[in-house]
C-alpha cells in the first residue's frame, strides 16, 4: 500500500534527457570559454554571466529535478536567490555612491539656533536672522549678513562647516 | 498504528513513506539554500573588489591556468552526470550500476582536487598567495594580493565542500553494496545528488568569473 | 481534581542516558530551557557587573579594559547564547509539535544535534572568556577586531559553531510545519504562533550563513591577514559592518517575531476572544521577516556609508514598521470587549503591549538620518534596543513560559508570587532603561567606562532599576523551579485554551497525543472547541 503510491509519485527522468543536458553543459562550456577571448569590454562579465546562467538553469532544472518535482523547491531556491541580490545591490549602493558624499557642499550653521542664545544676544542687532536653507546643489552656503562680532564668535565654526572654496561673508539675503 | 506494514526505513513520527520522503528533500533544498547564502557572501566581496579594481582583476586572472580551470568545469559536469545516473540505476533497483556510477562520481572529483592541487602548488611556489603571504611581483596594479585572497577564498571554500562530498559519497556506496537502498527507497542517494549538483553549480559561477575575466 | 500522569515525558524513559540521547523534542526543549536560562544568568550577572561599574564615572569595581571586555560578552552571551536561540528552542521546541498535533519535529535527530552544537558552542565561548576575553564589542568590528588581542577567533569560532544551530533549528522547523499538521489543521487554522516561528526559521535559514561567512573572513583576517577589511591592504572595514548587519538585523527580528507570537497566543485565551484579524497578522509575520533583509543598513548611518544607500536603508526602516504597527493594533482590538483576566502571562502580555510600543515607536528617530546622527551611538540607542529585546522578547518570554509551564511539568506555579515578580520585573526595567533614553539624548556615549559628571544621577537610577530588575528574577527563579516540585497539577487545559497542546495532558506522553487530533475549528474558537479555564488561585 505504501510502496505503491511511493512509485506513484515518482518521475524517472529519461536517460536521453540527462544525456542531452549533460552534452548541452559541455558545449556551453567551450562557448563562454571562447567568448572570453573576444574584447567586449563590460559585455565579457555579462555575457560570463549569463552562459553560467544558462548552465545553472540546466542543472538546477534537469539534474535537480527541479521541473519535475514539487513548486515548493523552486520557490525556496528563488527566495534565497532574491536575498542574495538584495545583499549585492545594496552593498554596492554603498560601494559605488561612497563618492558622493564629496560633492555636497556644506550648509552653514544657523547663526540664529538656540544654541548660540548666548553669543547672539551679545551682538548688536545687527543680523537679520535670515535662515539659511541653501540646497545642496547651489550649495554657496556663506553667511549672510552678520554682525562682525558673530562672526568673530564663530569663526571656527565658519570653518569646519563650509567648503575651502566658498567665500567668507555675503551673499544676497533674499532667502 | 500498523506497525507491522511498516518499513524499517520509515521513521515513527511519519505517517507513510511519501511524507518522510517529500520531508528530506525539503529538509535538503533548505540546506541548499543556506549553501547558497554561504557562498553568496563571498561572491558579494568578490563583486565589490572586482567593481573596485577592475584593471588589476584582469591582470591577475591571467595567471590563472585557463585550460586546467575547463577541465576542472568538464569534470565536474560529467560528475553530475554519472551522479545523477546513480540514481536513476537505483530508481530501477540496479545495484551494480549505481555502484558503478557512484564510484565514476567519486573519481571524478578526486580528478578535481588534483588538478587543483596542482594549480594550488604553482601559485605557492609562485607566491601568489592571499593577503600578507603574497610575494609574486609580475602583476600590474595596486594590491594584487586581493584577487588571490578572493581566489583562494572561494576555491578553498568550494574545494572543502568537494571533500564534504566525496565523505558522503563514500558512505553512500557503503550503504548502497550493504543493500540499504531499493527502487522504493533511495532518498539518501537523491539527498546526495542534490548536494553533488549544488557543488557542480558553484562551480560554474566560479570558473567565468574567476578564470574568463575579459 | 487535577492529578499528574502516571507516565508523562519527564518520568519516562528513566536514566541519564535516555535524557541525553533522547530524540523527543519535549526533553531537548526542557534542555535547552536550562541551557538558555544558565546563558540568561550569565548574561545578566554581567549586566549587573556593568551597571555597578556605572555608578560613579571613576573606577567602581574594574579596570576600563576589563569593562570592555564585561559589555562585550554580556552582548554576546545574551545575544547568541540567551535571545537568539531563544523562545524558538525552548518554548518551540517542546510546542511546535504538540500545536501541530504532530508526533515529534521532522528531524528529531537533527533537533538533538542542534542542541548539542549549541551546547559545544556555548563552552567554546565560555573558554573564550577566560583564556583571553574578548573587548571588540559583541558586533567584532573592523579594524579593531583584526588587530586587537583577546580570544577573537575562539569566540568568533563559537558563533559560527551556534550559527549552525540555528540553521537545524529553522530547517527542522520549516519541514515540521509543511509536513507534519495534523488533519484539519489547514494553514489558515494554525496557531499564530506557529506562523511566527515559520518566519523566524526562514530568517534563521537565510540569514545565519552570511554571519557564518563572515566570521570566517574575520578569522581569515587575523589568522592569515588576508586584507579584505584592511585598508591598508586595500580592503574595506565598511565591508564587515555589511556583511555582519545584513545578518543581525535580520537576527533581532529572529528575536522579535517569536515574541510576538507568543502575545497572539496569549491575548486572545486571556481576553476569551477570537483574535482580530488573524490573516493580517499571520501575513505581517511574513511582511516583518521580508523587510528586514532590506535595512540593514540603519546600523551604518554614521560609518561613511554612500548617501544614498543611506537613504534608501533610511526609507525602508520605515517600511518595517508597518507591520509590527499592524499587530499591535491586531491584539488591542482583540481585547476590546474580551472578557479579560489578569494571569500572570496576561500581565506579561499587557507589559509587551506597552514596552514594545516605546521601543519600537524610538526606533524611528533611529531610523530618520538627521537625528540618528545624533543619537546613534549614544545610549538612546542601548534602551530603544533593550525595550524591544526585553521589554519585547523576554517579556513575550516569560508570558509564554508562564502560559506553557503548566502544560510541560504538570504544576501550578504560585500566583502570587509570579504577580509580586512580573511587578518587580516591569517597574525595574523601567527605572533601568527610561532613565537611559534621557542620558542619550543628553548626549552620553555608549560602551563608555567613563562619563560626564553631570550624567551621574540618572547612571545611578538606572544602576538602582537594575537591582529590582535582577530582585523580580532571582524570586522568579525561585517560584518556578519550587512548583516543578511542589506545585498543584494543572489539569489538562487550565487556561481553556481551544489549541491542540491543551487536549493531551500536562504533561504530555512521550507521543504527544493517544490518537492523531483532527482539527475542525479554529485556534482561537473557543465555543467551537468548548473549553472553559479550570485554572483557580
Amino acid at each position: 500500500m505504501n510502496t505503491k503510491s511511493a512509485e506513484h509519485s515518482v518521475h524517472i527522468t529519461p536517460l536521453r534527457v540527462y544525456l542531452t543536458v549533460g552534452i548541452a553543459l559541455l558545449v556551453f562550456t567551450a562557448v563562454t570559454v571562447k567568448v572570453s577571448t573576444f574584447h567586449l569590454g563590460s559585455w565579457n562579465a555579462i555575457a560570463a554571466l549569463a552562459i553560467a546562467s544558462i548552465k545553472a538553469l540546466l542543472v538546477a532544472l534537469f539534474f535537480m529535478h527541479l521541473i519535475y518535482d514539487k513548486k515548493i523547491y523552486m520557490v525556496v531556491v528563488s527566495v534565497s536567490l532574491i536575498m542574495l541580490g538584495i545583499l549585492i545591490a545594496l552593498t554596492m549602493a554603498d560601494i559605488l555612491r561612497r563618492g558622493d558624499i564629496y560633492d555636497y557642499q556644506a550648509h552653514p550653521i544657523n547663526p540664529e539656533a538656540k544654541i548660540y542664545g548666548k553669543l547672539a544676544a551679545d551682538t548688536t542687532g545687527s543680523s537679520h536672522g535670515e535662515s539659511h536653507r541653501s540646497s545642496a546643489d547651489t550649495g554657496r552656503g556663506a553667511a549672510s549678513e552678520t554682525s562682525t562680532a558673530f562672526e568673530q564668535d564663530t569663526s571656527m565654526i565658519e570653518s569646519v562647516v563650509e567648503p575651502a572654496d566658498s567665500a567668507h561673508g555675503r551673499n544676497d539675503s533674499s532667502h | 498504528m500498523n506497525s507491522d506494514s511498516h518499513p524499517a526505513y520509515l521513521a515513527h513520527h511519519f505517517t507513510d513513506i511519501v511524507q518522510q520522503r517529500d520531508s528530506a528533500k525539503l529538509g535538503m533544498w533548505i540546506f541548499i539554500m543556506t549553501e547558497i547564502l554561504l557562498f553568496g557572501g563571498l561572491f558579494t566581496a568578490y563583486t565589490v573588489y572586482r567593481v573596485l579594481n577592475p584593471d588589476m582583476f584582469y591582470n591577475a586572472h591571467k595567471h590563472l591556468d585557463i585550460t586546467l580551470g575547463t577541465i576542472n568545469t568538464i569534470v565536474l559536469i560529467t560528475s553530475s552526470v554519472t551522479m545523477a545516473l546513480a540514481i536513476r540505476s537505483m530508481q530501477f533497483a540496479r545495484k551494480k550500476a549505481t555502484l558503478i556510477f557512484l564510484l565514476g562520481t567519486l573519481a571524478l572529483a578526486a580528478a578535481f582536487l588534483v588538478i587543483k592541487y596542482f594549480e594550488y602548488s604553482h601559485k605557492i611556489h609562485l607566491g601568489q598567495l592571499p593577503g600578507r603571504f603574497y610575494t609574486f611581483s609580475g602583476i600590474e596594479g595596486t594590491n594584487p594580493h586581493i584577487f588571490f585572497s578572493i581566489y583562494f577564498t572561494m576555491t578553498g571554500l568550494h574545494a572543502l565542500h568537494i571533500i564534504g562530498g566525496m565523505i558522503v559519497i563514500s558512505l553512500m556506496i557503503f550503504r548502497t553494496a550493504r543493500n540499504h537502498f531499493s527502487s522504493e527507497y533511495y532518498t539518501p542517494l537523491e539527498l546526495t545528488g542534490l548536494y553533488w549538483h549544488l557543488v557542480d553549480l558553484i562551480w560554474i559561477y566560479l570558473f567565468p568569473l574567476l578564470y574568463l575575466i575579459g | 481534581m487535577n492529578t499528574i500522569p502516571e507516565r508523562n515525558f519527564l518520568n519516562h524513559p528513566t536514566g541519564l542516558k535516555s535524557w541525553l540521547l533522547t530524540l523527543d523534542h519535549k526533553r531537548i526543549g526542557v534542555m535547552y530551557l536550562v541551557g538558555i536560562s544558565v546563558a540568561f544568568l550569565l548574561g545578566g550577572i554581567f549586566a549587573v557587573l556593568i551597571r555597578l561599574e556605572l555608578l560613579n564615572p571613576a573606577r567602581d569595581i574594574m579596570g576600563a579594559q576589563t569593562y570592555n571586555q564585561i559589555f562585550t560578552l554580556h552582548g554576546a552571551i545574551m545575544i547568541f547564547l540567551f535571545i537568539i536561540p531563544g523562545i524558538p528552542v525552548a518554548l518551540g521546541n517542546i510546542v511546535l509539535p504538540l500545536l501541530l498535533g504532530a508526533k515529534d519535529v521532522a528531524f528529531p535527530r537533527l533537533n538533538l544535534a542542534s542542541w548539542y552544537i549549541y551546547v559545544v558552542g556555548a563552552i567554546m565561548a565560555i573558554v573564550a572568556i577566560f583564556t583571553g576575553s574578548v573587548d571588540t564589542g559583541w558586533t567584532f568590528y573592523t579594524p579593531y577586531s583584526t588587530g586587537t588581542g583577546g580570544s577573537v577567533v575562539l569566540m568568533t569560532l563559537a558563533v559560527f559553531v551556534l550559527g549552525f544551530s540555528s540553521i537545524f533549528t529553522g530547517l527542522n522547523f520549516v519541514v515540521t510545519i509543511h509536513k507534519l499538521r495534523a488533519p484539519g489543521l489547514t494553514w489558515f487554522r494554525l496557531p499564530l504562533f506557529v506562523w511566527g516561528i515559520y518566519a523566524t526559521a526562514i530568517i534563521q535559514i537565510l540569514a545565519t550563513p552570511i554571519l557564518g561567512i563572515t566570521l570566517v573572513l574575520l578569522i581569515l583576517e587575523r589568522v592569515v591577514g588576508i586584507g579584505i577589511f584592511d585598508p591598508a591592504m586595500g580592503g574595506d572595514p565598511v565591508l564587515f559592518q555589511h556583511f555582519f548587519w545584513f545578518y543581525s538585523h535580520p537576527a533581532v527580528y529572529i528575536m522579535i517575531l517569536p515574541g510576538m507570537g507568543i502575545i497572539s497566543e496569549l491575548i486572545p485565551v486571556f481576553s476569551h476572544k477570537r483574535i482580530f484579524g488573524y490573516r493580517a497578522i499571520a501575513y505581517s509575520s511574513f511582511g516583518i521577516a521580508f523587510i528586514s533583509f532590506l535595512v540593514w543598513g540603519h546600523h551604518m548611518f554614521i560609518s561613511g556609508q554612500s548617501p544614498l544607500a543611506s537613504m534608501i536603508f533610511s526609507f525602508l526602516t520605515f517600511m518595517v514598521a508597518i507591520p509590527s504597527g499592524v499587530k499591535v493594533f491586531n491584539w488591542t482590538a482583540t481585547m476590546y470587549k474580551g472578557s479579560i483576566s489578569l494571569e500572570t502571562p496576561m500581565l506579561y502580555a499587557l507589559s509587551f503591549l506597552f514596552l514594545f510600543t516605546i521601543g519600537g515607536l524610538t526606533g524611528l528617530f533611529l531610523g530618520t538620518l538627521a537625528t540618528d546622527v545624533h543619537l546613534t551611538d549614544t545610549y538612546f540607542v542601548v534602551a530603544h534596543f533593550h525595550y524591544v529585546m526585553m521589554g519585547g522578547t523576554v517579556m513575550a518570554f516569560l508570558g509564554g513560559l508562564h502560559y506553557w509551564w503548566p502544560k510541560i511539568w504538570g504544576r501550578m506555579y504560585n500566583e502570587f508570587w509570579a504577580k509580586i515578580s512580573t511587578a518587580l520585573v516591569f517597574i525595574g526595567f523601567n527605572v533601568t532603561f527610561l532613565t537611559q533614553f534621557v542620558l542619550g539624548t543628553k548626549g552620553m556615549p555608549r560602551r563608555y567606562y567613563s562619563y560626564l559628571d553631570q550624567f551621574q544621577p540618572l547612571h545611578f537610577y538606572s544602576t538602582v532599576g537594575s537591582w529590582i530588575l535582577a530582585l523580580g528574577f532571582v524570586i522568579m527563579a525561585i517560584y518556578l523551579i519550587r512548583s516543578i516540585f511542589n506545585g498543584k497539577p494543572a489539569g489538562d487545559n487550565p487556561w481553556g485554551a481551544a489549541t491542540l497542546e491543551w487536549t493531551t495532558t500536562s504533561p504530555p506522553p512521550t507521543e504527544n497525543f493517544a490518537e492523531t487530533p483532527v482539527v475542525t475549528h479554529g485556534p482561537y474558537d473557543f465555543e467551537a472547541a468548548g473549553v472553559k479555564p479550570t485554572f483557580s488561585r
